[in-house]
């Protein structure tokens, strides 16, 4: 009934507009209401879920970007997979005495396992930072991620004086999915266990010995300090699902990243090792265009990572290269859509078409040029096309809205949603370029009829 | 036949041939007919089923191309036009008039006559004008805004006609105009179609079954098996446009 009583609506809108090309393909459109609806819903269908997959990638591309972006970062030396930087800290001393450097912090990363509330032993991706340092480097949108509570002490003390033999504060930050899955308490314990081959700094640290498996294991207990919404990367759908952060000195103490037996029985070696250096430039350095002068001397001072050592702009472009994968997927779970969409406009129209043979052969007998009738077909096509494009435009932002707030509580990631006028105007030129494609299918189905055949019905 | 003797004629066919190919097999439907319509004249054409006579008026109504032979249209030869040229001469020399009416469903009776006029990119006040004029010749002016499916067949076919006559075409071709109506209005259609053949001087072609119809005609053709068998000019007074016909020469 309420196809009917919007067909009638319709044509009333026709009779007022009079009978131009549009209204005359309006009313056809309108002589079967549900068809038409359907084929109109199709597109908007396929839209949204056009407009869905597209913010989503955007979003994280952006969100992604952003924190790259906002970051005071200028230089970073990032070692490849499975390399590390020697000597952090006296690296991040030595570099901030630069007179361009504003601010320089090293952070390290390691797997640990820690015991969990409700599932037990969990492996956890473990970075190890300067929270001072950290926070200052951190760009706004780094900082909201760690809204759940941050470190209490801002260095690193237990590297203290250059040894490994200061106060271990045991803080660590959670990721909200280890608190939200496996029962981890903000202000709680969190036991973890020390990598094998770090007992050499066992001394100096809260450790105490359990049992595994029959098999003897040393356990810090670390006290949670906080949590904090995950990161989003293009490599890997995200980066680790269960991360952990504490003090830099004290995840290399618990990882074995701080000493090493050295050789001869002089006993530990300080080896100080980390995974990479970030570098704050100040505001004079970086308006005088002074970041090509500090990269060369930072390859100068340390030739052996001179390979590693990556401006803000070589930053962002690494980072578009990881996530061409992503986005690509969903651009082609888009696309796919759009064109399923579009290829039912272009069959509903070839029905329409065949189902008017007589009608178009009668037109082209009284005179009407291939022409008008090509552009006839064409626009009760571009109808449904723009129709459902326009349509679809709500239910795609409402999918997007629905997919980011669904990634956000479920793995704890914020995406700011790549949604604006721009794009949403695109997203409709891009449909209607396409739809363009398909409507010329059955416009030109329709003038290549032979007028006789056509008349008497014949396809 | 000289250039320039076709002046005066309105359709000048010679050994105009027409073959379709059915499956392997060809069918002669028009086998090298000659013929010359002078421009004003009512012709009649009767036949069997199959004898030719809806393809000799598709030929010169220009919706179809002829196999062989040649075929004048007002002068023009028209076998051999591109297809923009015989959209053209559809368009705006000959106004056809069909048995099923094809009017467009969507479009009221106003607009199906204007139609052609907006094709051929008469302006809308005047082609809207002209429509009205058209409509109340043929005694539709209250059901102008009217679509199709709420007019019966005798005015769907009185806007068909006023829609032939849109863009004042010389030569009128109606394929059994009167087939799908009753007798009463057949009168009607055909009094409409005389009048005009007589005070607009319209080259008026019909094909009929009916001899009641085909009858009105001066000049009355038959055709058997693509050929035309008989060829009677009837004298004034008798088989005369808007008259009765007297005799009961007629189809199958």
């Amino acid at each position: 009934m309420e196809a009917v009583a919007l067909a009638n609506q319709g044509r009333e809108l026709a009779e007022v507009a009079g009978s131009s090309r549009f209204v005359v393909g309006l009313r056809n459109l309108l002589r079967r209401p549900a068809r038409s609806i359907m084929t109109g819903a199709a597109v908007a269908i396929s839209m949204s879920l056009l407009i869905s997959m597209a913010s989503i990638s955007e979003g994280i591309k952006d969100t992604a970007r952003l924190g790259i972006v906002e970051s005071q970062e200028d230089l970073v030396i990032s070692p490849e997979q499975g390399a590390r930087l020697e000597h952090a800290h006296a690296m991040d001393a030595n570099v901030s005495t630069w007179p361009e450097v504003e601010l320089a912090t090293v952070a390290a990363y390691h797997e640990l396992t820690v015991e969990t509330p409700l599932l037990g032993d969990k492996g956890v991706y473990a970075a190890g930072i300067v929270p001072g340092e950290f926070w200052e480097m951190a760009g706004k949108t780094e900082r909201e991620r760690y809204k759940g509570g941050f470190f209490k002490v801002p260095g690193d003390p237990f590297y203290g004086n250059g040894t490994y033999d200061g106060t271990f504060t045991g803080e660590v930050l959670v990721s909200k999915n280890l608190v939200d899955k496996y029962g981890i308490v903000v202000g709680g314990e969190l036991p973890v266990r020390l990598v094998p081959g770090a007992e050499a700094l066992s001394d100096r640290m809260p450790v105490r010995t359990g049992t595994r498996g029959g098999t003897p294991v040393l356990l810090v207990n670390l006290t949670v300090a906080g949590s904090f919404e995950l990161e989003y990367s293009g490599s890997g759908f995200y980066k680790g699902l269960a991360i952990i952060v504490v003090h830099l000195g004290e995840l290399q103490a618990l990882a074995g990243m701080a000493a090493e037996n050295g050789t001869g029985g002089s006993g530990p070696v300080v080896t100080d090792l980390a995974n990479g250096l970030s570098i704050a430039l100040t505001d004079r350095a970086v308006r005088e265009g002074a970041v090509g002068a500090v990269e060369d001397r930072l390859k100068g001072a340390y030739p052996q990572y001179a390979d590693w050592v990556y401006t803000k702009e070589e930053q962002l472009e690494q980072q578009r290269d990881e996530f061409v994968v992503a986005e690509v997927f969903y651009l082609a779970v888009g696309s796919v859509s759009m064109l399923i969409g579009l290829l039912f406009v272009a069959t509903i129209m070839i029905v329409s078409v065949m189902e008017r043979t007589r009608e178009i052969g009668m037109m082209r007998s009284i005179g009407i040029s291939r022409w008008s009738i090509f552009l006839q077909v064409f626009e009760e096509s571009m109808v449904l096309v723009l129709a459902g494009a326009l349509i679809g435009v709500l239910p795609g932002y409402w999918g997007a809205s629905w997919a980011a707030s669904y990634i956000s509580t479920s793995v704890g990631i914020e995406i700011q949603l790549g949604f604006s006028t721009a794009f949403v105007s695109q997203a409709i030129l891009l449909v209607l370029a396409v739809g363009a494609l398909f409507a010329t299918y059955p416009a030109m189905t329709a003038v290549r009829m032979n007028i006789v055949r056509a008349m008497t019905g014949a396809r | 036949m000289g250039v320039g003797e076709g002046d005066g004629l309105a359709v000048r066919a010679v050994a105009l041939t027409k073959v379709y190919d059915v499956g392997e097999t060809q069918v002669r439907a028009l086998d090298s007919v000659d013929l010359d319509i002078p421009r004003g004249q009512f012709l009649s054409i009767m036949g069997p089923s199959g004898s030719g006579k809806s393809t000799l008026l598709n030929l010169i109504g220009c919706i179809d191309n002829p196999t062989s032979g040649s075929l004048q249209v007002l002068g023009r030869e028209v076998s051999k036009l591109p297809e923009r040229e015989l959209c053209r001469v559809r368009l705006k020399d000959v106004g056809f008039i069909f048995q099923q009416f094809y009017l467009i469903p969507t479009l009221r009776a106003v607009e199906n006559v204007e139609l052609p006029m907006k094709e051929a990119k008469v302006p809308r006040p005047r082609r809207h004008g002209r429509a009205m004029e058209l409509l109340g010749m043929v005694g539709l002016d209250n059901r102008m805004r009217h679509f199709p499916s709420q007019l019966s067949g005798g005015e769907q076919q009185r806007v068909a006609i006023a829609r032939a006559l849109a863009n004042e075409p010389h030569i009128l071709l109606a394929d059994e105009p009167t087939g799908e109506v009753d007798s009463h209005t057949s009168d009607t259609i055909m009094d409409i179609l005389g009048g005009l053949n007589r005070e607009r001087g319209l080259t008026l072609i019909v094909v009929s079954h009916d001899p009641g119809v085909a009858g009105r005609a001066r000049r009355r053709l038959r055709m058997v098996d693509g050929r035309i068998t008989a060829d009677v000019d009837m004298p004034p007074g008798k088989g005369h446009a808007g008259r009765p016909p007297a005799d009961d020469e007629g189809g199958d």
